[in-house]
């Protein structure tokens, strides 16, 4: 009976199957189309009639695209209309492989960071067009980019010398995540004069955060060191063993796996010791960034990442009183070092085969790269935001917003989209730092002081060939799962560290020989470009 | 004497089974009033552990957030709809396909439920289920949301199960030799005496379109027709980001902007939840009278 | 003890609808067949929206199935992506934990189903005996709400209610003068908080299908059995137990049948690198190789293991249903 039931079955799927077979293949169209009669090369309106498109990218939930004062002062501007898809931000991955997958392809994609796989593929594929010779044509801002930035353009284009997407440029704060920042008030109520240089001193002052009552209290509550899971605080105390990241890492111009360094065992070493001592908060691995923030906001913790300082202790958001860690240096080490970014994200605008008016969307991106453009699109236009505290000094300051919002912040999320998503924009440094609040110079001092000078990025934005990318996702989920696991245990004490050789031998037959192979090709290759 | 005992072995029974309900309503009632008193609350109060039972530091934000957001309302009126009618139409799909499956006597009933469990186990996927609906030129339309899930083989089969359960097989016979057809019966006489299994299955179905936002995610791109699970994760977004950053290069502006949204996040949380179910909880008790002992025979006599 | 309560004939006969759900005539003669098919056209129209519902919206798209053997290229589509074989199937079975997954993902299921199973039965009884008033709505509406709390809030409870530092839980325990207990970073107690807060957030809401089949009991068979002297616990062991078995039965076939289908969602919030040897399953596991590279095809692969072995499990416990006499899907 079931026999007979599912024979029946497979007939009808296989059926069904063919039938459904019959729909029609994508048409990969010549990369590059004939502009339109009506396109003006310089110039504005873009184009004399006026052209639709539709635009991909995730909204972060404040208003509407289509309301916001940025799409609407550009299609006055250049006459290009757009039809905008919009998922939540936090659905965005889902939606775009959905998109690509089914074909229903958008004109261009907007901050919808493509990685550099969905580069390759879809480039290859003649999904995404090529944008170099229209850059060339048509975009002389971007052009500037390139041709002054050549790290830039190497961190774009891919293996086979095309340029499928283009980043967010913002180098004005290298930061790759949330540096680690002092409680002030503990280091002024524990008269400490200068910072740790070393991990035996930052040792020290760590123990007397949790001994001597730094928050005045009288209960030893305090946390000398917390994180939000480790990765929050890793890469600083890595770095004080001169590794640069877990994985994979290029340290002296040669590509190494982090994990199975000697420097990250010693980094495992001290890291249990601050665990085993409760130096280290024994709910790093399990809390909540709230329960976190929650801390910070009792005043119980001494040290600890985040972007800002006020954001885990609370209190005014322009304190300049809590330091960042001066980075540290252990014993086996010269210098530190500091992972940072490069500040280029790759993929935030990408032209699709289906986009009937290639040129004029690179021309309507290109203003963005502009300075005028760039400005536009970070802080809107003036008095809305900002106003000039100082012209000539290319000074802003910030003004009051409308009523009904929160801050500033809140309201520009609503004129813009380049609000907590990259955006395919190139954000002049001096821009940045050109705000009259001491916090903004508070926070570029720190940085030019302590990060910069220690500063590496971990590894360069190589480009993996399609079977490299597939191997490299194969050996690395199981891998990545493995060491984190063994980090957690290590540091817990869960493991004892003499099982190192052993952990190292399980990483090496987890294939990582085959990974850091892969790597140093791809980045021989990113040398030649 | 022996009526005496078991009255006595009766009121303990009684006590024991009072004091189960008693026990399991406190271990759920506390949960729920951390969240109602959470939803009042400052957050930081909530977070730090300090806010344990009730409100702390109270403050209505997380409320007047909600309710000040315009897409909320437009939210709920399209969910409100998409579970109507998406409820109607899987209760006709689900009732008369069950009881059809739930007739011993009904040829081809084995080949048929076979056909709706496979369905339980394999699918096409994500992108051909698009596609088809795509064609079918639903995309961006109420249709993606009531037909792409217009029933539930899970749902189907535990109907069946009670239609078998609870309708007495004489009734039917009687009916038959009555010169009564099937679709008479089902309606002069099944459905009525069904209340209870109708009941569960507009809940089951209902809750589900009230819940649901995946099929909205997948097929709707115009915000006009969000519904509002869709509309709330658009606001609870960035929650978790804003400590995990990394590496996109993200200025003081867009972090500062990541954390205020988190910030917000952790206020209106509670309450967008508490919003979010309210109607289903406050349905909840008027179905209840669906699963009164005799409600069917009740219902054979009237 | 009262001995057996004496039944009358006709409640003994709904007592026999109740247990046997077996067809009384199985062998069939062509041509009775049919009329008889003639004779119930009309089901076959009862069935007709159901039947064309699944073939539209899941048999069409099943060519999907494919991808799972295939590299799939969206710029190709489905039917033109190049074949792999069994390749991803191979990359799944010899990942290095392989066999951690499958072991955490049964362990999962079959914990759950152990505490969680009977549960719901055993509220829907209690309820069932509690006089209609307020306090039973209340306890009725109360156990239900739970289920509405979003899985992101819920997650974020347990950890706050299980922190060793500030959670309530270990508060209580302390006052015992229980050190605290570590619940969410030692792999032991991943499980027990995993099945524990789902029972407490699903119990109430699993009640509804068992009360709405003991609503279907006829009031009748009580009255006799009070007539006959029955206990109170003799009449729900006789009478709601038995009425409740069927359902009880069709839910545990159709769970068994999920067996490796853990969802992800809250496994992925509550997960961390400590206890992450007891709390990764198969749908977390893909997630993290899969989804988010887009890698279709992988995830497909997994996907469709899981179906076979879900399949057989469901096949091989709805027969021993079946032969044990007690209600089957087919």
């Amino acid at each position: 009976m079931i026999k007979k039931s599912v024979m029946f079955f497979m007939a009808i799927v296989l059926l069904l199957g063919i039938l459904a077979g019959c729909q029609s293949s994508n048409d990969t169209n010549a990369s590059k189309k004939e502009p339109g009669k009506a396109f003006n090369k310089t110039g504005y309106p873009i184009v004399d009639k006026k052209v639709t498109m539709t635009m991909f990218g995730p909204n972060v939930g404040l208003t509407q695209w289509k309301d916001m004062q940025f799409f609407k002062t550009m299609e006055k501007k250049t006459n290009v209309h757009f039809k905008f898809k919009t998922p939540p931000s936090e659905s965005l991955d889902t939606k775009k492989n959905l998109t690509f997958a089914s074909g229903d392809l958008p004109d261009v994609f907007y901050g919808a960071s493509l990685t550099q796989e969905e580069q390759v593929k879809y480039g290859s594929q003649g999904i995404l067009i090529p944008l170099e010779d229209l850059i060339k044509d048509y975009a002389p801002h971007i052009q500037k980019m390139l041709d002054e930035h050549p790290d830039i353009k190497k961190a774009i284009t891919t293996d086979d010398g095309h340029i499928y997407a283009l980043p967010y440029v913002n180098q004005a704060l290298p930061w790759a995540r949330g540096p680690m920042w002092y409680n002030g008030k503990f280091l002024k109520n524990l008269g400490v004069k200068e910072l740790p240089k070393t991990t035996e001193e930052l040792y020290d002052l760590l123990k007397r955060f949790k001994t001597e009552d730094p928050n005045k209290n009288g209960k030893a509550d305090e946390i000398p060191l917390t994180g939000f899971k480790i990765e929050d605080i890793r890469q600083w105390f890595l770095g004080a063993f001169g590794v640069a990241d877990p994985k994979v890492e290029l340290v002296d111009g040669k590509v190494k796996y982090g994990a199975i360094q000697p420097g990250y065992k010693d980094y495992l070493v001290y890291m249990h010791k601050l665990w085993k001592e409760g130096l280290l908060d024994h709910e790093t691995f399990s809390q909540t960034a709230e329960q976190k923030q929650a801390k910070g906001h009792d005043n119980r913790l001494g040290l600890f990442a985040d972007w800002f300082p006020h954001f885990t202790l609370g209190g005014s958001d322009s304190s300049t009183k809590n330091p960042m860690m001066v980075p540290v240096k252990g014993p086996n080490v010269d210098k530190p070092i500091i992972p940072i970014s490069s500040g280029i994200s790759g993929g935030q605008f990408a032209i699709t085969n289906k986009n009937d008016h290639p040129a004029a969307a690179i021309r309507w991106a290109d203003y963005s790269y502009s300075k005028e453009g760039s400005n536009f699109l970070h802080y809107g236009k003036e008095g809305d935001f900002w106003k000039w505290g100082n012209k000539d000094k290319n000074i802003r300051t910030h003004v009051d917003p409308p009523k009904g919002f929160e801050s500033g912040e809140e309201y520009r999320g609503t004129l813009t989209p380049d609000y907590g998503i990259p955006v395919p924009t190139w954000t002049r440094t001096e821009d940045e730092k050109g705000w009259d609040d001491p916090f903004t110079q508070f926070i570029y001092k720190q940085t030019d002081e302590k990060i910069r000078p220690y500063g590496q990025v971990p590894f360069p934005p190589v480009f993996l060939k399609k079977n490299e990318s597939s191997e490299i996702s194969r050996i690395s989920s199981d891998l990545d799962t493995y060491w984190q696991q063994m980090e957690a245990k290590f540091i817990t004490g869960q493991k004892p560290i003499s099982d190192w050789d052993k952990y190292v031998k399980t990483i090496k037959k987890m294939d990582v020989d085959k990974l850091v192979d892969i790597y140093s090709k791809a980045y021989k290759r990113y040398q030649k470009k | 004497m022996v009526v005496k005992n078991e009255s006595k072995f009766d009121q303990v029974f009684k006590v024991f089974n009072y004091s189960v309900l008693a026990i399991a309503l406190i271990i759920v009632l506390y949960p729920l009033i951390y969240i109602v008193s959470a939803s009042i609350s400052d957050p930081a109060l909530v977070n730090s552990g300090k806010m344990w039972f009730f409100p702390k530091g109270i403050t209505f934000e997380g409320y007047k957030r909600v309710f000040d957001n315009s897409e909320i309302w437009i939210g709920y009126r399209n969910t409100i709809f998409y579970t109507v009618l998406g409820t109607a139409i899987n209760l006709f799909v689900t009732l008369p396909a069950a009881y059809a499956l739930s007739r011993k006597d009904f040829v081809g009933r084995n080949i048929f439920m076979a056909m709706f469990v496979f369905t339980m186990f394999f699918s096409g996927g994500l992108i051909p289920t698009y596609l088809l609906v795509k064609s079918l030129g639903m995309v961006n339309t109420i249709w993606a949301m009531v037909l792409p899930n217009a029933a539930a083989v899970w749902n189907i089969i535990i109907c069946m199960t009670f239609f078998q359960v609870t309708i007495p097989k004489e009734l039917e016979e009687a009916a038959i030799i009555d010169g009564c057809s099937t679709t008479k019966l089902f309606f002069k006489i099944i459905i009525p005496l069904s209340a209870p299994i109708i009941a569960v299955m507009a809940l089951f179905y209902g809750v589900g379109h009230w819940n649901g936002y995946f099929n909205a995610l997948i097929y709707l791109s115009d915000q006009n027709l969000y519904p509002l699970q869709l509309v709330l994760r658009q606001i609870l977004v960035l929650q978790e980001m804003g400590s995990q950053m990394t590496g996109s290069g993200a200025a003081g502006a867009a972090a500062s902007a990541m954390h205020n949204k988190a910030e917000i996040a952790a206020i209106i949380k509670y309450a967008v939840m508490i919003i979010s179910t309210l109607p289903i909880i406050i349905i909840y008790p008027f179905l209840q009278r669906f699963f009164v002992k005799g409600v069917m025979i009740g219902s054979i006599k009237g | 003890m009262a001995t057996e309560p004496e039944m009358r004939p006709h409640v003994e006969m709904e007592m026999v609808a109740v247990n046997t759900t077996k067809p009384l005539k199985k062998k069939k003669k062509p041509r009775n067949l049919k009329r008889r098919i003639v004779q119930h056209w009309e089901l076959y129209l009862f069935i007709l929206p159901a039947v064309l519902y699944f073939v539209i919206f899941h048999y069409i798209p099943m060519y999907g199935v494919q991808i799972a053997f295939k590299d799939f290229i969206p710029s190709l589509g489905i039917w033109g992506s190049p074949w792999v074989g069994f390749e991803h199937f191979t990359r799944f079975f010899e990942s290095y934990y392989f066999w951690d997954l499958i072991k955490n993902t049964l362990g999962i299921s079959l914990y759950s189903l152990a505490v969680g199973f009977p549960l719901p039965i055993i509220l829907a009884l209690s309820l069932n005996e509690a006089k209609d008033g307020f306090f039973k709505r209340s306890v009725q509406t109360v156990t239900y709400s739970p289920h509405f709390i979003s899985v992101v809030v819920m997650a974020g409870m347990v950890i706050a209610f299980l922190s060793p530092t500030t959670g309530l839980i270990n508060h209580i325990i302390g006052l015992f003068g229980i050190d605290p207990i570590p619940f969410m970073s030692d792999p032991k107690w991943f499980k027990t908080v995993y099945v524990f807060s789902d029972v407490w957030q699903n119990t109430g809401w699993g009640t509804i299908i068992y009360l709405a089949a003991l609503a279907g009991v006829d009031p009748q068979l009580h009255e006799a059995a009070i007539v006959d002297g029955a206990s109170r616990w003799q009449r729900i062991w006789h009478i709601n137990i038995p009425a409740l078995v069927p359902t009880m039965v069709i839910l545990l076939i159709l769970n068994t049948g999920s067996l490796l289908a853990v969802g992800f969602e809250k496994i992925l919030l509550l997960q961390n690198s400590l206890n992450m040897e007891s709390s990764d399953v198969i749908a977390t596991f893909v997630y993290r190789s899969g989804i988010l590279d887009a890698q279709y095809s992988f995830a497909a692969a997994v996907g469709l293991f899981n179906a076979v072995i879900n399949a057989i499990l469901l096949i091989v416990v709805n027969q021993i249903a079946k032969k044990r006499g007690g209600a089957s899907l087919w």
